[in-house]
């Protein structure tokens, strides 16, 4: 390590070279990740933003042609996007899930959703690969999990921060526009847990969909419905 | 009306239309592609060198900022910082997926910095622009040259160490000598 007078703390350098774009591959993935866990490192993300702000003036203005707008009207035509507006039966299903579970609030709440397009070297120039993240916050203090999926390998990747002592263990669960909740296993109470999606659930991970948590008895194998209401919910966006 | 003036309502009508955006208003998505495309367009431009990976890069951006406008923080950005930041996250997203690797000479690298630097001193002195400025002055050629590389060039730290013909350790260690100068001085100044 260099004599610390030179160098800036990790989080902070991390953070810079996020913002300048420096990092690719898994170190922007784990970045971007940091930056939905943990609100200090979101917090110097956005000072190094604004410190790089004036830097935007320099970029010359250049007229783009008429057809991309055209271009984007057709594509946001296409999609109709639930994407930004839960539909309501979403609601009603969440509803369902459990004594009126109480989650208004928590989905406001959590739906700081970052914008992640994989680092995919080896893809299609046409179709950037896409990545699924949601956080997922609740009404326990300080818990946030981070959650990235990438459809390639069908890998779910879980950053779990501020999880209590308790005898129970933390199941992840999607909940699609059917308002089933099904259970994607038992994930690490602290740190990243890697897993791979079953193949019957992997078309359920789109934008419409919602990832909850709930706290279950220690099990091997995944449990076929939550025993109690969720300790953390939130809302999947595709990019 | 001011210059400084003009500068808040228009940034003041931006918010407002995002707001609008986030409630799924085309109309008002139209609007802001019609008052900040050609900034976005400028962005992807020099970022990826190529007009149609640009005019690409740019409906995906309006696509992204279609559906994420509900996540705009006013006290976190300026409007346009932050379209201008999808803008070019989107532009580096797709230069890397294409896999371009443009070699670049070292000279050619403080060639483009310093034509930076001089199309910069044309523009007018808007607020914080002369303190980044000032500070940006206080660093080494070389810390400089490679911060401003990579913002404006997109390139990560292979690329840069690549371009360069630089160990990638020596690239890392001028841009964080850099960036914690650059980050005093700021504080400082």
């Amino acid at each position: 390590m260099a004599d610390e007078m030179d160098n800036l703390k990790d989080d902070d350098a991390l953070a810079a070279e996020l913002v300048l774009g420096l990092l690719e591959g898994d170190d922007k993935a784990a970045a971007l990740r940091k930056q939905l866990a943990d609100p200090k490192f979101a917090q110097a993300v956005a000072e190094w933003g604004q410190r790089v702000d004036p830097l935007y003036q320099e970029f010359v203005p250049h007229e783009p042609p008429s057809s991309v707008w055209t271009a984007i009207e057709s594509r946001l035509d296409a999609q109709e996007t639930p994407a930004s507006h839960p539909p309501d039966e979403t609601v009603v299903a969440l509803k369902r899930w459990r004594s009126g579970a109480i989650i208004s609030g928590a989905l406001a709440a959590c739906l700081a959703l970052a914008l992640i397009v994989g680092p995919t070297p080896n893809v299609a120039p046409s179709q950037p690969n896409a990545v699924a993240v949601a956080q997922l916050t609740g009404e326990i203090d300080g818990l946030v999990l981070a959650v990235s999926y990438n459809p390639d390998t069908a890998e779910m990747r879980v950053d779990v921060d501020g999880m209590p002592e308790t005898e129970t263990e933390p199941e992840l669960w999607i909940v699609g526009r059917d308002g089933v909740p099904r259970s994607l296993g038992q994930i690490g109470r602290q740190g990243i847990s890697a897993m791979t999606v079953p193949s019957e659930q992997r078309s359920l991970i789109n934008a419409a969909a919602i990832l909850q948590l709930s706290m279950e008895p220690p099990s091997e194998t995944p449990h076929a419905i939550p025993s109690g209401k969720p300790v953390a919910s939130g809302k999947i966006t595709i990019i | 009306m001011s210059q400084s003036e003009q500068s808040d309502r228009a940034r003041a009508h931006l918010v407002h239309l995002l707001e609008k955006v986030a409630d799924a208003d085309r109309q008002a998505l139209e609007d802001i592609y019609n008052l900040t495309a050609a900034k976005l367009f400028g962005v992807c431009l020099r970022i990826l060198s190529d007009r149609q990976a640009s005019e690409d890069a740019l409906q995906d951006a309006f696509v992204k900022i279609w559906r994420n406008a509900g996540r705009y923080d006013a006290q976190r950005a300026s409007p346009i910082t932050w379209l201008a930041t999808i803008a070019r996250n989107t532009a580096i997203d797709r230069k890397r997926s294409i896999g371009s690797r443009v070699m670049v000479s070292d000279d050619a690298i403080q060639d483009m910095a310093s034509d930076e630097r001089s199309a910069l001193e044309k523009l007018e002195a808007e607020e914080g622009t002369e303190i980044l400025n000032k500070c940006l002055e206080t660093l080494e050629a070389k810390q400089r040259d490679v911060i401003r590389t990579a913002f404006f060039e997109g390139q990560s730290y292979s690329e840069l160490a690549l371009a360069l013909n630089r160990p990638l350790g020596t690239v890392k260690s001028w841009v964080r000598r850099g960036l914690k100068r650059l980050k005093d001085c700021m504080d400082d100044g």
